[in-house]
């Protein structure tokens, strides 16, 4: 049995009664020196035996040959790997907490243009699944909405904190825009061809509609704001509000767009609107479009890794291919897991991708700086970097294999307990008396 | 091949000669055309006489009855033996749309009518007087045509007809020769799905052996059950089943079927029974082929190289299809031809394919349009060949069916001839799609 | 058609009971797992006509043998999936709550292109199973990825019968929300399950009397043979309470050899399943995907394992049946089981499930030849199944297979339709057909 699970199980003594109920450990929070590890800074290179000092939020320092003052609570991990906190862009953490119950499902409003829906409003800070999936290290995501052509604005967090305000590292990161998809969505897409087609054409023509008539209330409201005197203030739309930042170029669009065909027209639609900023998701033939992707230099986010090829003639790893052959492209690579529960794989997606042809640098980078630097926030998370916030994971080996451990994660400087209901589920049940 | 329903046909004949011949009934006469044969022979300078609906002479240089009207084919009509469609739905009801609304009480036991278990059902008293396709089919060559209702998996009897038109509905000839069935589930009830349909089958033949039995050795109480004793026949083997299915999966399910619980069966539509060629002709299994072919793919506008390895692929699989009877008759199957859902106006599309990708010769195309089916029918000594004695069913054409540019001039159901007036266009409203098998 | 078309594929129907294809190679040099002895090193296996027969160092290639230098590659036992929808026409029969006599075997789908993309992952068996709409479902069939071959062929010849139950949310919502019968709570699939099996006790004593009064029953027929137990029970169940519940009712009807399949909350009760010699076969890590599931933890594995349950980690899914190896390797981050029984959750203990241990599941003289050349342990993310074999025929090969490994083209096909699919719960394979049932839209099911 590993340390940690030992630790845990020590700890499942003090906590059997209450183990079911809350995470009580508070965090440890203040100055800390993590000394002896090898610090896989990402975008400075690898440091062997290095020193991160942690003042409050932020790294202090990063290094070697320093030696700590007595005021920082000193961390050996001799032996260990310290990575940026891992950051997942595209998930619905936070948003829904069982799938299959309505009720619980906070990503998906009624209607199909919804630009002033946001998914911050709707974080639940005491999701069950927020502890699960950050004790394996991911300590960031995008939470998005999903529904309709246009979704509202996914938020980019922390996966710790007491509200959204507090988690939020960007409370509206991105306004998502679902392509219309012209294909079925699997086998439980019963539509007709016809009806597949005429949706596809419905849609498309609703959204082009849509968004010119956004762009026009922009620019008249602009043009009202400029120089109100004289002209009657127009009536105020709330939907259409939403979309504004978008125009001034202050929010990205994000893409979700899977097929060849679909990614083109969406292509058209970027080079239709150069004030705007883009960023596809989810991509799954995005390796066939590689190239043109690359020359509208438009970010992707890949994901999930994990899937099956679109195509029944398609080879079998292309799926794992994709973020490779997109980073080989020159295109500015991130990965999603897609996930809500179990956003604790993105690793593990990244894995795959390294394995099946991404450099592994650049696989871990898709899931550290590039997603940082896709949402503008590469100045604060993303790597570790002095000044950057500390947002770090400590494991004992390697960050993309599947077994191993995440032994420390910090979030905005905090030492957080690595518990989480799965564990104490463990701790409860791991030497339950055989005879009740 | 044996007669598959063996039956009073020959005393069928013989009373409807008799009570007609008693008229004085004037004879008609084809003169100076080419006939086609079955067996690949033709006949030229031909001349077909025939009276009440039977035909009384045919050969060359043969005395013409003074009472006889003369179509005189100046050297260039062709007769052949009229088609004759192995199995269509032409006049039946459609399935109803079933909507959530419709749900059953129990689903689990939704008794034999609405789970589509009706093999005793007769088709012509649900037949639609005025289907435009009866004319259509007519139209198309067509003298005599077997019908069945749609359904599920037992959805009834297949009836044979007299194509006349609008007379269609009424002119049965031959009644209930055998269930139509499919793998086919009923929507939203037991059974529902392909799996459960195969093991209905076991069940309903478990339940039939039990009542058979019973009702030999005269048990007291034994109750009659429509639907088990019209299985009777088939679980006999003196009927086979009509079983519609296209794909090889479904085919080789139905063979296995047929071993398991002991039944004969003519596979209908078949469309992709090429694939088990070898198998269904050591077992004797006939097929009414289906040439409701997919559309040849487009491929002319591809250059990329791995779109032309899918390409490549895509047109063997359409060739393979339009082969499919020419890859069973090759094997030894008796193939005969069912349109099975195909829209009338579709027919002469296909047909023309058959020729020029399906290899198919033109007494490849007598055998599978009028002989064969005939044969499958257990009509074959009253129709399917223009001989003497059989029935004046007839289909005249300016050039032979390989010839592209043929045109049908006549049609001749039971002696009565129906000028055809140009190139069918297929019937008009009939544009159903295919039947859910 | 070009060499797309393999082995008996253009033979069309074989013959019931024809043995299935069987093939001979030695493999020099490589790192032997063999699961139930020895991780062996710079090792030979040779296999003849489609079993090992030598496992050893310096073997030399009998006469016609095809040798394979495997310096540097991981020998891994085929892995063996207990819970699969892969290859089949349809999986739900959803209209009834029992539904029995129904058999997977009958609707084996044998070009399914996830055959071949699960032994791309290593993957050699599968456990086709109903679907989970029904109390009790249909009959499984164990499948042998023999992919190029017929129906008949994959079908793993004298494979125990199993046969699928269900209990909780998918059955009383299908039936009890869907259709107003019973069950709509837990209390009724109890209920289902003991009239059943009581019924098909009153069936069996009738039908001895009175065979040619009482016609053979197709559902009770299988019923009394579970009780006879000829049929091995795999039961879809969630909540530790249900699992209680069904090895109540087991023992009262003396039924033995039955498997949990998904079984989140077996952690809870693994004394008990301990005890009853009930076997579990899970999720690595799924859950939240409904509310049944919602007090899971990926920590089932490892708690498991402890309490001496015989558990196997499945898929139930065509995605993650091509890395179960990296499904297993979760079974040691999350508790720390040992690397060698997370491999066995994999290989072994899902043929213990399926009966089928004595044949298959390891690397031993006289077992068949099923597995695969690994670029690396298997439990690395990093480990690529470069070649595996199905009773000694190679059936997938990531250096010389081509790109388009598809049994058929469906000449209506368009080049860019895709499915673009989720991976994860979302389109949950278990209910397949069920929706087909309730829009009552289509019963065509696609072959292609």
């Amino acid at each position: 049995m590993n340390k940690r699970l030992f630790n845990l199980v020590l700890l499942c003594v003090a906590l059997i009664s209450t183990a079911a109920a809350q995470i009580t450990e508070k965090p440890g929070f203040g100055k800390f020196a993590l000394v002896g590890a090898t610090i896989h800074t990402v975008s400075d290179g690898t440091i062997q035996n290095g020193v991160i000092l942690i003042n409050g939020e932020r790294i202090e320092f990063v290094g070697s040959n320093v030696k700590p003052t007595a005021d920082y609570v000193v961390i050996d991990l001799t032996g260990k790997h310290v990575w940026p906190g891992m950051i997942d862009a595209g998930t619905s953490l936070g948003l829904v907490e069982i799938s299959a119950v309505p009720v619980t499902v906070d990503n998906a409003e009624v209607g199909n243009f919804n630009p002033n829906m946001r998914a911050f409003t709707a974080i639940n800070p005491n999701s069950a699944a927020i502890p699960v999936n950050r004790v394996e290290g991911v300590t960031t995501v995008i939470a998005e909405p999903t529904s309709g052509l246009i979704s509202g604005t996914a938020t980019l967090i922390d996966l710790f904190g007491y509200s959204p305000d507090s988690m939020a590292v960007k409370a509206d990161a991105a306004m998502v825009m679902n392509w219309p998809v012209s294909g079925r969505r699997g086998w439980f897409d019963q539509r007709t061809d016809e009806q597949l087609k005429e949706q596809f054409e419905t849609q498309l023509k609703e959204m082009r509609e849509t968004w010119n008539k956004a762009k026009f209330y922009h620019e008249m409201m602009s043009a009202f704001e400029a120089s109100p005197t004289g002209k009657t203030r127009p009536d105020k739309d709330q939907q259409m509000e939403g979309m504004r930042a978008v125009f001034r170029g202050a929010l990205p669009v994000m893409i979700r767009v899977d097929r060849e065909g679909d990614i083109r027209e969406a292509l058209k639609w970027v080079s239709d609107n150069p004030s705007v900023k883009f960023i596809f998701t989810s991509v799954a033939e995005g390796w066939r479009v590689a190239d043109e992707i690359a020359a509208a230099k438009v970010p992707v986010i890949v994901g999930p890794v994990l899937r099956l090829p679109s195509r029944g003639y398609d080879h079998y790893l292309r799926p794992y291919q994709n973020a490779g052959i997109l980073h080989k492209a020159g295109v500015l690579v991130a990965l999603r897991t897609g996930q809500m529960e179990n956003v604790r794989n993105l690793p593990f997606q990244a894995g795959y991708a390294a394995a099946y042809g991404m450099p592994y640098d650049e696989a871990v980078k898709a899931i550290t700086i590039n997603p940082a630097k896709i949402f503008g926030v590469d100045d604060r998370i993303g790597s570790i970097t002095k000044g950057k916030i500390a947002n770090l994971v400590v494991t004992n080996g390697d960050l993309l294999e599947t077994m191993t451990q995440v032994e420390k994660v910090f979030i905005r400087g905090r030492d957080l307990p690595l518990s989480s209901r799965q564990e104490q589920l463990y701790r409860q049940f791991i030497n339950r008396d055989a005879t009740n | 091949m044996k007669l598959l329903i063996s039956g009073s046909a020959a005393l069928f004949l013989a009373g409807l000669v008799s009570t007609l011949s008693a008229q004085a009934v004037p004879a008609q006469a084809i003169t100076r055309a080419t006939l086609h044969r079955a067996d690949g022979s033709t006949l030229t300078n031909a001349t077909v006489v025939w009276r009440n609906g039977i035909v009384e002479a045919v050969g060359s240089n043969i005395p013409i009855p003074f009472d006889a009207r003369v179509t005189d084919g100046g050297d260039s009509l062709h007769v052949y033996p009229g088609f004759i469609d192995g199995l269509s739905t032409w006049g039946t009801p459609e399935i109803p749309r079933i909507s959530p609304a419709d749900r059953v009480e129990r689903p689990a036991e939704p008794g034999y009518e609405r789970a589509g278990i009706q093999p005793e059902r007769s088709v012509h008293p649900m037949l639609r007087k005025d289907a435009a396709e009866y004319s259509a089919a007519r139209n198309n060559g067509f003298t005599l045509v077997a019908i069945a209702p749609q359904g599920f998996m037992l959805p009834g009897q297949v009836s044979v007809f007299h194509l006349h038109g609008d007379r269609t509905a009424t002119s049965i000839y031959r009644r209930d020769i055998a269930p139509k069935a499919s793998l086919a589930g009923a929507r939203g009830v037991y059974p529902s799905t392909p799996m459960a349909v195969l093991s209905r089958y076991r069940q309903l033949f478990n339940d039939a052996t039990v009542l058979k039995a019973q009702q030999t050795a005269n048990a007291a109480n034994v109750g009659r059950d429509a639907v088990l004793e019209a299985l009777f026949p088939v679980m006999e083997k003196k009927t086979p089943f009509f079983f519609v299915a296209d794909d090889r999966e479904d085919i080789a399910r139905i063979l296995r079927l047929s071993d398991e619980i002991g039944f004969r069966f003519v596979l209908v539509s078949g469309r992709d029974a090429a694939f088990h060629a070898a198998e269904l002709a050591k077992r004797n299994v006939p097929v009414l082929a289906s040439i409701d072919f997919s559309a040849k793919p487009d491929t002319s506008n591809i250059t990329e190289p791995e779109k032309m390895e899918w390409a490549a692929r895509q047109l063997e699989a359409w060739s393979a299809q339009v082969r499919n009877i020419r890859t069973l008759m090759n094997a030894g199957v008796t193939v005969g031809f069912a349109s099975n859902g195909l829209k009338p106006a579709d027919f002469r599309k296909n047909l023309d394919l058959l020729v020029s990708d399906g290899a198919l010769t033109d007494a490849d195309l007598v055998k599978l349009l009028s002989a064969n089916t005939s044969t499958i029918l257990g009509t074959s000594t009253v129709a399917g060949e223009v001989r003497v004695g059989r029935l004046a069913d007839m289909v005249v054409t300016t050039k032979p069916l390989t010839d592209k540019s043929f045109k049908i001039l006549h049609t001749v159901t039971a002696g009565e001839i129906t000028e055809i007036k140009s190139t069918p266009a297929g019937a008009t409203g009939a544009n159903r799609g295919r039947i859910p098998q | 058609m070009r060499s797309i078309i393999l082995f008996t594929l253009t033979f069309g129907l074989t013959v019931s009971g024809i043995s299935q294809p069987k093939g001979s190679v030695l493999i020099k040099n490589a790192t032997v797992i063999t699961i139930t002895g020895e991780t062996l090193e710079n090792t030979d296996v040779l296999v003849q006509s489609g079993l090992f027969t030598r496992i050893g160092k310096n073997i030399a290639a009998p006469r016609g043998v095809d040798v394979l230098d495997a310096t540097g590659k991981f020998m891994l036992p085929g892995i063996i999936d207990a819970h699969s929808h892969l290859a089949l026409a349809s999986v739900n029969e959803a209209s009834s709550p029992v539904t029995a006599e129904v058999r997977m075997a009958d609707v084996v789908n044998a070009y399914d292109i996830g055959v071949y993309r699960a032994l791309a992952g290593g993957t050699t068996i599968s456990h086709a199973m109903h679907g989970s709409a029904n109390v009790i479902g249909g009959q499984g069939a164990t499948l042998k990825h023999h992919y190029g071959e017929t129906a008949e062929n994959l079908l793993m010849r004298n494979a125990p019968r199993t046969i699928k139950f269900a209990l909780g949310e998918n059955p009383t919502r299908v039936h009890g929300q869907g259709n107003s019968v019973v069950p709509r709570t837990r209390m009724g699939v109890e209920q289902v399950i003991r009239e059943h099996f009581d019924a098909a006790k009153d069936y069996k004593r009738r039908r001895a009397a009175a065979p040619n009064r009482v016609a053979k029953n197709e559902r009770l027929e299988v019923l009394a043979d579970i009780l006879d137990g000829k049929i091995l029970v795999h039961c879809h169940s969630y909540r530790a309470d249900e699992i209680l519940m069904l090895m109540r009712v087991f023992n009262e009807y003396g039924i033995k050899n039955y498997t949990f399949q998904h079984a989140n909350e077996a952690f809870k009760v693994a004394p008990e399943l301990a005890k009853n010699g009930a076997h579990t076969s899970i999720f690595a890590d799924w859950w939240a995907y409904k509310f049944e599931v919602y007090y899971s933890t990926s920590f089932n594995a490892a708690i498991l394992n402890k309490y001496g349950v015989i558990n196997s980690i499945n898929s139930d899914s065509e995605e993650l049946i091509r890395h179960l190896n990296h499904e297993a390797a979760k079974a040691v981050k999350y508790g720390g089981v040992s690397q060698q029984d997370a491999l066995k959750m994999i290989t072994i203990n899902p043929a213990i499930q399926l009966g089928i241990a004595s044949r298959v599941g390891s690397i031993e003289v006289g077992k068949e030849a099923d597995f695969a050349l690994w670029s690396a342990h298997p439990l690395s993310i990093y480990a690529i199944a470069e070649r595996t074999w199905v009773d000694g025929v190679k059936r997938f090969d990531m250096f010389t297979d081509r790109t388009d490994m598809r049994l058929r083209a469906n000449p209506n096909d368009k080049y860019e339709s895709s499915s673009i699919t989720e991976s994860g719960r979302h389109a949950d394979a278990c209910m397949k057909d069920v929706l087909d049932f309730f829009t009552m839209e289509t019963m065509e099911h696609s072959h292609e």
